[in-house]
């Protein structure tokens, strides 16, 4: 059951809650209102996602902004008897409705999330109670080391275009359909023979190709991606660096790069090295898994220190001399922030909510990977094939 | 029946569109979305200008649809059934032939909806048709005639044929002298804010009318050869606008602001931007056409265009900084709600922030300045309908106001997304 009260300001209608933090919104567009679920909502659960059907709908919040246009949809979405009762002006409204309007919307607005904030990482300590549920918690020691893999972009954005088709009555972008279907597939034709995603992998083919004719949209194509020996490795050579004399570690605002370039648990790291009668400020930031190429800057104590994908060692490497008077600096002024100056200004302000957060995503993501059948992209990712 | 239809004083009318849909079954499965729905297109293109016609029938308008009509409304679309299933047939039957002939050119629903009813109309269920693939594949050879490249080669020949040269010159050097600069009054016109005020809610034809007739939108452009002024519009990149040449090139990256775009450019940019060349004069009355455009008000012929443009700038007005903007319509209110909803979006989206520094210059100026980017797009929008000689109506208003800044944003959120797709090559 959904229970949410009702708020209207001047022309807007708020069901439910507020808009959560844009890290942990998985949001649709549709005409006249926003739809927005909260990922850290307790009844999104992994299991209640793509399980067996068992778990009971979640009903997403919403801001209506013309209420005329959503009376169209907001049937599909909330049932409509919780319809009528928004239009006529309640002051809140329960629902148990569902429908596979809602149930794609849904998805849809996940897989949105996924490709933006899904939160991959090499390594990361959990705690089995951090993971919580009796399935997942089965046989696992206190704490352990996890994985959580990157999904394809490619699939992702091929059941991204599926769901969008199943609900572009209601979506505000007119060319929703013919927009979603604007991306490279290959990361499907590579699937299709896969022993066992592959029969998946064909119906989505299958899906896409019907949409892209009956959309008037050719389907991109691309060369086969340059595989990894084609790639020229990057120099390391910090040969001859005497010992550290100052070094230090914080965590990247996840804000302030674009998806898929740092890994989420990673810290970045700094030191301070004499080489050579100069002083040398090292900079390293773990690189996600499959991570492209870019260049990141880092800002510490003055220093603007630009950061270069070594595929070698899975890093973002970068140095430069140290300004004059480095050490000296209090420590809270040698703090590392690193941001890619082709998505953020570097300017973004403390967050003190930002790191738990994080780690309660990185929860959920870990959730989602165990889950048995959490979407085929996050399924392929999970049994490890390499796509695009 | 779609779950229980609750006996309240008014239904929402996609329920009862929806309901009466999924009577029609499989029939019409061709027209619908895999979510059993009129497709959205189906809705624009078929059930409201062909059947259920809200414009002229009012009590089918609006998101609501008052108790007493329901049956009303599910009895003019069960009607339209058979219709509609061959519509859907001929549908089918057309992507064939589209298919056979290599045309990957083109919306098919935009393209091909309204003919396939037409053909619904005259020839019936094509599966009872004598020569239905026949029919279906002279359609698509129809609706592509004079289509692709060879129009705006012959656009390019007839523009830069020497012998033509001095006549167009001419013609443009006197189209420009001729302009009236009457001095004109200046003051915004109170009719305006009282169109905005309305537009998307219940449009007021007789203001419409009121503000044709009173020429407010060839007034309100007096001020545009004012210093500055063109160029705060963002519509030249000017001080003041100066005729513009005749041309001779054109690429559809990085054409030139509306007001700075050749004769050739502006033609080309319509053509390669709205497929509907059909519709359209032929290639010597259409440059003389531009030549005469071009050195009217707005640089546009029609005066509903002219108005379009006043009232699309003042319904902008503020986008540039929405947090202090104090809306002074209706309009414009609801044009700042959306641009203020969209930084939340692109937060969730995880774009980059058009301030941050190795963001493309041109991507940047026409986010943080889109008011400017908005005129732009609103002043091509009214000078393709010119071209295709498309009313400008009173009730087409809010939808075209709107639908300009949903698509001024859209273009943003992609060239957004690739700027990071490039990135990795710049590394």
């Amino acid at each position: 059951m959904t229970e949410f009260a009702i708020e209207r300001e001047g022309p807007v209608v708020r069901v439910g809650p507020e808009r959560p933090h844009p890290e942990r919104t998985a949001l649709v567009e549709a005409r006249g209102a926003l739809l927005y679920w909260d990922v850290l909502d307790p009844r999104s659960h992994p299991a209640a996602l793509y399980g067996d059907g068992q778990a009971p709908p979640v009903h997403p919040a919403a801001e209506i902004h013309d209420l005329d246009l959503a009376a169209d949809w907001l049937w599909e979405i909330y049932g409509p008897e919780a319809a009528a009762a928004i239009l006529s002006g309640a002051a809140a409204i329960a629902t148990e409705a569902d429908s596979p309007v809602l149930q794609a919307a849904r998805k849809l607005a996940d897989l949105r999330w996924i490709e933006a904030w899904w939160p991959a990482t090499h390594v990361v300590t959990l705690s089995a109670q951090a993971i919580g549920g009796p399935r997942a918690r089965e046989g696992l020691p206190p704490s352990y080391e996890a994985v959580v893999p990157a999904p394809s972009v490619g699939l992702l954005r091929a059941e991204a275009a599926c769901r969008t088709a199943e609900v572009e009555h209601l979506l505000d972008d007119d060319e929703a359909v013919e927009r979603a279907l604007d991306f490279d597939p290959a990361a499907i034709t590579a699937l299709e023979s896969h022993p066992v995603l592959g029969s998946d992998a064909r119906d989505l083919a299958d899906e896409l190709a019907d949409l892209a004719e009956n959309y008037g949209v050719v389907l991109r194509t691309s060369p086969a991606p340059a595989r990894p020996e084609d790639w020229t490795l990057a120099a390391g050579g910090d040969t001859g660096a005497g010992p550290a004399l100052a070094e230090g570690e914080a965590p990247v605002d996840w804000a302030s790069v674009p998806q898929g370039l740092v890994d989420i648990a990673g810290q970045a790291r700094w030191s301070l090295t004499h080489r050579g009668g100069a002083s040398v400020i090292t900079v390293e930031v773990p690189a996600a898994p499959k991570a492209r190429d870019a260049t990141l800057t880092a800002r510490i104590g003055g220093a603007g220190i630009a950061l270069h994908h070594d595929r070698d060692t899975g890093m973002f490497t970068g140095e430069a001399q140290a300004p004059q008077g480095f050490l000296r600096l209090p420590t809270a002024q040698r703090t590392l922030h690193v941001y890619d100056p082709a998505f953020a200004t570097g300017d973004a302000g403390a967050d003190p909510d930002a790191q738990a957060r994080r780690d309660a995503l990185i929860v959920y993501a870990y959730q989602r990977v165990l889950a048995s059948d959490a979407g085929l992209a996050i399924e392929a990712a999970a049994v490890g094939v390499d796509l695009p | 029946m779609v779950q229980g239809i609750a006996p309240s004083a008014a239904v929402p009318r996609g329920m009862l569109i929806a309901d009466a849909w999924a009577q029609l079954g499989d029939a019409v499965a061709p027209l619908s979305n895999p979510s059993g729905r009129p497709l959205a297109r189906t809705v624009k293109l078929l059930l409201d200008p062909l059947v259920l016609r809200p414009t002229m029938n009012a009590r089918f308008a609006g998101g609501v649809v008052a108790v007493e009509h329901v049956d009303a409304l599910r009895a003019a679309i069960l009607d339209a059934g058979p219709a509609l299933a061959a519509t859907a047939a001929w549908f089918q039957l057309v992507k064939k032939a589209r298919r056979r002939a290599g045309i990957t050119e083109g919306h098919p629903q935009d393209l091909y909806f309204q003919r396939c009813f037409e053909l619904a109309h005259e020839h019936g269920d094509p599966r009872s048709a004598e020569g239905a693939a026949r029919i279906a594949a002279e359609a698509v050879a129809e609706v592509h005639a004079e289509r692709g490249e060879v129009t705006v080669d012959r656009l390019r020949g007839f523009v830069t044929d020497p012998e033509r040269a001095a006549e167009l010159a001419g013609l443009l050097r006197s189209a420009w002298a001729d302009r009236s600069d009457e001095a004109v009054d200046a003051a915004p016109h109170p009719g305006l804010a009282a169109f905005l005020e309305h537009c998307a809610t219940g449009p007021d034809r007789d203001l419409w009318k009121t503000l044709a007739r009173k020429r407010v939108g060839t007034a309100e452009a007096a001020a545009l050869d004012r210093p500055s002024v063109a160029r705060g519009y963002g519509l030249t990149g000017r001080e003041r606008p100066v005729p513009p040449e005749i041309g001779d090139r054109a690429s559809k990256r990085r054409l030139p602001k509306p007001f700075d775009r050749s004769i050739m450019e502006r033609l080309f940019a319509a053509f390669t931007a709205v497929f509907q060349r059909e519709s359209m004069g032929d290639i010597p009355a259409l440059v003389v056409g531009e030549i005469h455009r071009s050195a009217a008000p707005w640089q546009l012929a029609e005066e509903s265009s002219r108005i379009t443009m006043a009232l699309g700038r003042d319904a902008a007005k503020g986008l540039d900084a929405p947090i202090e903007a104090v809306p002074a319509s209706d309009a414009n209110a609801r044009l700042l709600s959306r641009w203020s909803r969209e930084s939340y979006v692109q937060r969730v989206l995880r774009l980059p922030d058009a301030a941050a520094r190795d963001v493309p210059d041109d991507l940047r100026d026409d986010v943080l300045g889109v008011d400017r980017a908005y005129l732009r797009r609103l002043w091509a929008r009214l000078h393709g309908r010119e071209l295709r000689g498309e009313a400008t109506e009173a009730d087409d208003v809010w939808d075209l106001l709107d639908g300009v800044l949903r698509s001024v944003v859209m273009d943003q959120r992609d060239r957004l997304r690739r700027s990071l797709e490039r990135e990795g090559d710049r590394a």
